[in-house]
């Protein structure tokens, strides 16, 4: 090891975290050494209060730092609507559309039978619970439009629509802004299957 | 930076790094074969549709130090039917993961590609899933060099009577005087065996239209399982999908 202990612990940590190789650890690391004390205490402080406050709400597994969260426990959003999604990160992506204003359901996932993941290791038991009540009249799968994405709203789609609760499937189709002759023929399909009336 | 073209069905996509899928491939050329499909989770990639498990695509990659890059991709079939559906769905991706074990890289087989694309075909159009599941299973033993005995003895070569059993380890059927060889081996009887016979020497459209009855369904797939456990040494993480998929649905497979 060429470097100061320290540092190269630094290095070695920095090297763990995901998309970061060993020259980008380097780098990250000569970065923190130059940062003013007081920048490298708040990011050791934001750290540390993320890994201690930051946990999952236990209704929609959603990332909080209360339980319930602000959006299941919010009077303004509409509890007939539930959102089904694989990760916190999606329902971030969400609310920044600005246009759906229900509750979330966040799966921490996607059935993949090919790795070994089922329906047991996601929160799908959860969310047949949240069903039960008959408040819930809507269910929006809105997993990855891949084909984990897809088998986990095809199966789950299965389980929900005995309960009698309408089990709606985001769109697919051209990104906006997307030329049509870049189209691949899988995604064109789908686009001109859900093509809607002006 | 040399490019080649291969014709191939993806077998396997896993994500990679921040928006990379590194795939597994089944081509025609060159057997299996993995490659990186740069920026494939982005929404706007072109490689995006070409990197789902069971699309058949004219593929052009280049070969790099490490692992090959998929460089552009023309999708011939997506097989959609098969994606769409969850029971044609776990029994797909049960047939891709066992392709997957069973083959080595650069390794091409016989006709391995042509029977895979007539597998997908079938699995789409639908049909007794549970007898198409079977012949695949066999069908992909047979190729690639674990034919089972099914006419004779496997351990004597004499003739086979009533009292059969089969044995996965010696990779056949066992008669009466030989079924001590080996503990594991189990009772078959003469009609699954024929079964089998017929579901390995007949065209896999046509295999499939063979009518069994529920003893021998259930026997031709201790004789499929226990022959695939005998050469991967371990279960498929995909059967255990399967399984479930055949109880929440109440299907036979």
């Amino acid at each position: 090891m060429y470097y100061p202990e320290p540092m190269g612990r630094l290095i070695a940590q920095l090297r763990k975290l995901p998309g970061i190789g060993p020259r980008t650890a380097q780098r990250l690391a000569f970065h923190i050494l130059d940062i003013p004390d007081q920048e490298a205490k708040q990011l050791i402080e934001a750290i540390a209060t993320a890994r201690d406050e930051v946990s999952h709400c236990s209704i929609c597994g959603n990332l909080a730092t209360e339980d319930p969260c602000n959006l299941c426990s919010s009077p303004g959003r509409d509890r007939s609507l539930i959102c089904v999604l694989q990760d916190p990160r999606a329902v971030v992506a969400m609310e920044r559309t600005h246009e759906y204003k229900g509750l979330y359901h966040v799966l921490g996932g996607a059935i993949s039978p090919m790795e070994g993941i089922g329906p047991d290791e996601l929160r799908v038991k959860e969310l047949i619970q949240r069903l039960q009540d008959g408040t819930v009249k809507e269910v929006v799968l809105a997993t990855d439009l891949n084909a984990e994405g897809e088998v986990t709203a095809t199966y789950l789609a299965r389980l929900i629509k005995p309960l009698g609760i309408k089990t709606t499937r985001l769109a697919h189709g051209l990104p906006v802004g997307g030329d049509l002759e870049y189209a691949d023929q899988v995604t064109l399909a789908k686009a001109f299957e859900g093509r809607r009336e002006l | 930076m040399a490019l080649y073209n291969l014709e191939a069905v993806v077998i396997r996509s896993r994500n990679l790094g921040e928006a990379d899928r590194l795939l597994t491939l089944y081509s025609y050329q060159r057997g299996k074969v993995r490659a990186v499909a740069r920026g494939a989770r982005r929404p706007r990639n072109r490689l995006r549709a070409g990197a789902e498990p069971f699309t058949h695509g004219d593929y052009l990659l280049f070969s790099n130090k490490g692992l090959d890059n998929i460089s552009q991709c023309e999708i011939i079939g997506s097989f959609r039917a098969i994606r769409e559906d969850l029971i044609k769905t776990a029994i797909g991706a049960y047939i891709l993961e066992l392709l997957d074990a069973l083959t080595e890289e650069e390794e091409p087989v016989g006709d391995l590609f042509p029977f895979l694309l007539a597998v997908l075909e079938t699995l789409s159009r639908g049909g007794d899933l549970e007898l198409i599941l079977r012949s695949v299973e066999v069908g992909f033993l047979a190729r690639l060099g674990y034919k089972p005995e099914l006419g004779q003895c496997v351990n004597c070569r004499g003739v086979l009577k009533d009292a059969v059993r089969f044995s996965a380890a010696q990779g056949g059927a066992l008669c009466f005087g030989c079924s001590r060889t080996d503990s594991d081996a189990f009772a078959v009887s003469a009609g699954s065996l024929a079964a089998l016979d017929y579901l390995l020497n007949t065209p896999f459209d046509q295999a499939t239209k063979l009518r069994v009855s529920a003893t021998m369904r259930t026997q031709l797939k201790d004789i499929t399982a226990s022959l695939i456990r005998s050469r991967l040494g371990q279960d498929l993480k995909s059967a255990s999908f399967l399984a479930l998929v055949k109880e929440t649905t109440g299907t036979s497979l």
